[in-house]
């Protein structure tokens, strides 16, 4: 037997001394890529290249580099619009009339100029083919064309935030001749009749800087330069987005060189990241928010979750510094249900501080001196952001647990899960809502009857007037410094009042190579190459 | 042997509407609506937008009558469209496959031409040094988590060695062979891209070997104790008392009936390493079977979940029949009752 043992000790020794040297040894020189090349590494989830039917992350990333909307975000102020291919509009008074002023000599990929028509002919398709992105074409009554630089948008009922909206993919213009040629139709019944999907997948007809070489599902997207680009010189030859679904992995070929960029940073990532002087981190605060939700529902929690004194006392109970650090990076906690960022949202001093004395008298006051069980629901192995729900509801649990409400944790797949909370069954779930697009009134998602507030429950008929009305207005309010201050009102309101407790806003890392110049994080597309440059 | 075939492959057409069926019933009978997976938030809820979607894929027909016509476009060869790639589920597999293949095929070489031998070596040297050498790097293999192990040999092999390439089959932005079987390294071969032939073989090292590692520790000690076994048997001590050289024991006289469990093994290796091996194929991005296979699972993508399901199904059905006839081979005594 312990010839057994020498044996292993001895290859145990050796592998020991092995290793020592290969990790003492300086990492392999990198490779860089080449200097006209920029290479991004991400985690594919491209659905479809068509612009109007991809609307995830990475669809919307090879977007931005293919195709231009009228109008875009100013890449470090995301509640800025600026011009992209529209040189001006306007928005009547009423927010139903949408005027622009399009530019003139843009060319599209295929040599064609951009006209109105196109403009036209794209967002009807969009409309027709009713895809993942087409809600926010919704409500669109005409599209008018009174001559070849000016398109007319009228809706049938006002939408302060239809500017912010047009900023996405499926508002992108499309070359209309050249989708035609290849069966693209528009109109009602395009999702009938399109038959251009597979021709844009491998192509793409639009103005932007890189046109769309190939795509090898699972793998790459190669682009390459546009030399007929309208906005002037473009810095890449080429720009490829590569799949590597694995953090870990994407870290490990940043570091050695064979990309230029890494999307997927994980906080637990960083302080390794920025100790390598090849490597730059950018942070940038993320439009994600998790928040609890206690249903309005007497019967389904028993009368717990949906009194009021018990909603406060979990807002009050929940100890939001630490949930912070137990995530990591730049996480902010929002104030209430709308973003950090967002016009009118207030900053995050003004988020709740944990008062466990005050969280337990509230309990009492409403009936429950020694507290009371409830059953938390969320989806488990499942992590967005950098967050993973399994991690962060032991920490609720353990919170809300010292204020007297004893959480059971009842994790479920995503699927089945979230079917439960769709269906507004659950009295208290664990969930996140991911901005639909850059403007506040996206969050009237969370006020009575919107798509939230039904999960909770919370209806015109259980509702008080106060949030009603302040619903009510906030949807027809066009004035910007009015808008904020009817949003200043709403979380005022919900943060004594309410189903909702907000526990986080995390933040989003980019990793770098040290040689690319004038990247910022934006979340709407994360990588820009037209911006960026490599010395 | 030729009706034994023949038969074994008839049969496979019921078993395999039969693991349709099985399929089928069990993802459907999930309480969950695939709508939520493949529309974002705000779609999900807009009846329009939903009501476009279950028609496109078929989803608002009663459940049999979705079955039904899933079954007549298999017959005819048609998988149907993926939900999630937009893509046909056969072209999908069409590229899955060949990527799943090269690793099954690679590991699996390397596991049986180091483990065989290994194993072997450390019978017939039973208890000497070499012997418990091998027996610990073994139990090494064995025990290691595979994304574990993958993890580091890329951190030691690609980033501080720079052996070897990174992730991916191929180099960042070079172009796939031309498509004749859908593994690189044949089709690089086939086309005479010595460039591409290289780099897809130094890609497919790192994941293969890793794969390898728990395959070849498996199959080291199987070997082993298999040997050790028909080494003590009576026609051993037969052929040895005859005067025969230990070689010719040794390699004529014990191996063939030493490897028969070890064939059993390789087979079901080979199939689990096509089937299935979602963390390596994610750390190493290898769009391979099990990739595929989860990404459809956690979105119900029910045609192709379905059609992963037959695949797997046929890909264990003829593994197992392939590892049949070779026992035929290695072993007379079940030609006759065969």
């Amino acid at each position: 037997m312990h010839r057994t043992l020498a044996s292993i000790l001895a290859f145990l020794l050796a592998a020991l001394v092995g290793s020592a040297g290969v990790l003492a040894s300086p990492a392999a020189a990198p490779r860089a890529t080449d200097a006209n090349t920029l290479v991004v590494g991400a985690a594919f989830d491209i659905k479809s290249l068509d612009p109007a039917r991809g609307f995830e992350q990475i669809t919307s990333m090879v977007h931005k580099a293919t195709y231009d909307t009228l109008v875009t975000l100013d890449e470090k102020d995301i509640s800025k619009i600026v011009p992209d291919l529209a040189e001006s509009w306007e928005v009547s008074p009423d927010a139903k009339t949408f005027t622009f002023h399009l530019r003139q000599n843009v060319k599209f990929h295929s040599g064609n100029p951009m006209t109105s028509a196109d403009v036209k002919w794209s967002y009807e398709r969009a409309m027709g083919i009713k895809g993942n992105p087409s809600f926010l074409l919704d409500g669109i009554a005409s599209v008018d064309t009174p001559d070849d630089y000016t398109v007319v948008i009228r809706k049938t009922d006002p939408d302060p935030s239809f500017i912010a909206k047009s900023i996405f993919g499926v508002f992108a213009v499309l070359d209309s001749k050249t989708v035609m040629a290849h069966g693209g139709t528009s109109g009602p019944d395009a999702k009938d009749t399109d038959k251009a999907e597979d021709w844009l997948n491998q192509n793409s007809a639009g103005t932007g800087p890189f046109i769309l070489k190939k795509w090898t599902p699972e793998t790459e997207v190669e682009v390459e330069k546009f030399s007929d680009y309208w906005g002037g010189s473009v810095p890449f030859d080429r720009v490829i987005y590569r799949n590597i679904p694995e953090p870990a992995t994407q870290k490990l070929t940043l570091e050695a060189g064979d990309i230029d960029i890494a999307t997927e940073v994980s906080p637990d990532q960083v302080p390794a990241l920025k100790g390598n002087p090849d490597v730059q981190v950018v942070e940038g605060v993320g439009t994600d928010i998790f928040f609890l939700l206690m249903n309005e529902n007497p019967d389904l929690s028993g009368g717990t979750m949906s009194n009021p004194k018990v909603q406060l006392a979990v807002r009050y109970a929940l100890d939001y510094d630490g949930i912070r650090k137990l995530v990591g990076g730049p996480a902010v906690t929002p104030p209430s249900m709308l973003p950090v960022g967002f016009l009118g949202a207030y900053p995050p001093d003004k988020a709740f501080t944990r008062d466990l004395d005050k969280a337990k008298a509230l309990l009492a006051e409403a009936g429950y001196p020694n507290g009371f069980d409830i059953q938390l629901d969320y989806p488990t192995k499942f992590a967005r952001s950098g967050v993973s729900f399994d991690l962060v509801a032991q920490k609720i649990q353990a919170d809300l647990t010292e204020a007297g409400i004893r959480v059971t944790l009842r994790p479920g797949e995503l699927q089945t899960s979230l079917a439960e909370y769709r269906a507004g069954k659950q009295a208290f779930g664990f969930w996140l809502w991911g901005a639909d697009y850059f403007d506040s009134n996206d969050y009237l998602a969370f006020l009575p009857e919107g798509i939230v507030g039904k999960r909770a429950n919370w209806t015109n008929a259980n509702a008080d007037s106060t949030i009603k009305q302040l619903r009510d207005q906030i949807a027809v309010e066009v004035d910007n410094a009015k808008r904020a201050q009817l949003w200043q009102q709403v979380q005022d309101y919900l943060q004594q009042n309410g189903p909702y407790a907000p526990l986080l806003q995390p933040g989003a890392y980019v990793a770098l190579r040290a040689n690319v110049q004038n990247y910022v994080y934006n979340p709407a597309w994360r990588v820009n190459p037209l911006i960026l440059s490599k010395t | 042997m030729q009706g034994f075939i023949l038969r074994r492959l008839l049969f496979m057409g019921p078993q395999l509407l039969g693991m349709s069926l099985i399929a089928f019933v069990i993802s459907h009978s999930i309480p969950a609506d695939p709508v939520a997976a493949h529309l974002g938030q705000r779609s999900m809820e807009n009846p329009a937008i939903v009501a476009a979607f279950r028609a496109e894929w078929g989803l608002d027909r009663p459940l049999p009558e979705q079955y039904l016509r899933y079954v007549l476009n298999l017959l005819r060869g048609n998988l149907g469209v993926s939900i999630r790639t937009h893509q046909p589920v056969a072209s999908d597999l069409g590229r899955a496959l060949p990527a799943s293949a090269e690793l099954a095929f690679a590991a699996t070489i390397a596991s049986v031409l180091v483990g065989v031998p290994f194993g072997v070596l450390s019978a017939v040297r039973r208890n000497h040094l070499v012997d418990h050498l091998v027996r610990a790097v073994s139990l090494l293999g064995v025990s290691s988590p595979v994304f574990w192990l993958g993890l580091v040999s890329l951190y030691v092999f690609y980033f501080r060695l720079g052996w070897l390439p990174g992730p991916g089959r191929l180099d960042v932005g070079m172009p796939e062979p031309p498509r004749v079987t859908g593994m690189y390294t044949l089709d690089s071969l086939l086309a005479g891209s010595w460039g591409t032939f290289l780099a897809a073989l130094k890609h497919l090292a790192l994941p293969s070997l890793v794969l390898a590692a728990a395959t070849m520790g498996l199959l080291t000690r199987l070997t082993r104790s298999s040997m050790l076994d028909v080494l003590g048997a009576e026609y051993i001590r037969t052929a040895r008392g005859k005067g025969l050289p230990e070689r010719l024991v040794v390699f004529r006289h014990a191996l063939a009936n030493a490897l028969i469990p070890t064939v059993t093994i390789v087979g079901l290796t080979f199939g689990d390493i096509l089937a299935g091996t979602v963390l390596t194929e994610t750390i190493f991005s290898w769009p391979g079977v099990g990739r595929y296979a989860f990404q459809s699972a956690i979105t119900l993508d029910f045609p192709a979940i379905l059609g992963v399901s037959v695949l797997i199904a046929a890909i264990f059905i003829l593994v197992n029949l392939v590892t049949d006839v070779l026992y035929l081979v290695l072993d007379p005594r079940l030609r006759r009752a065969g």
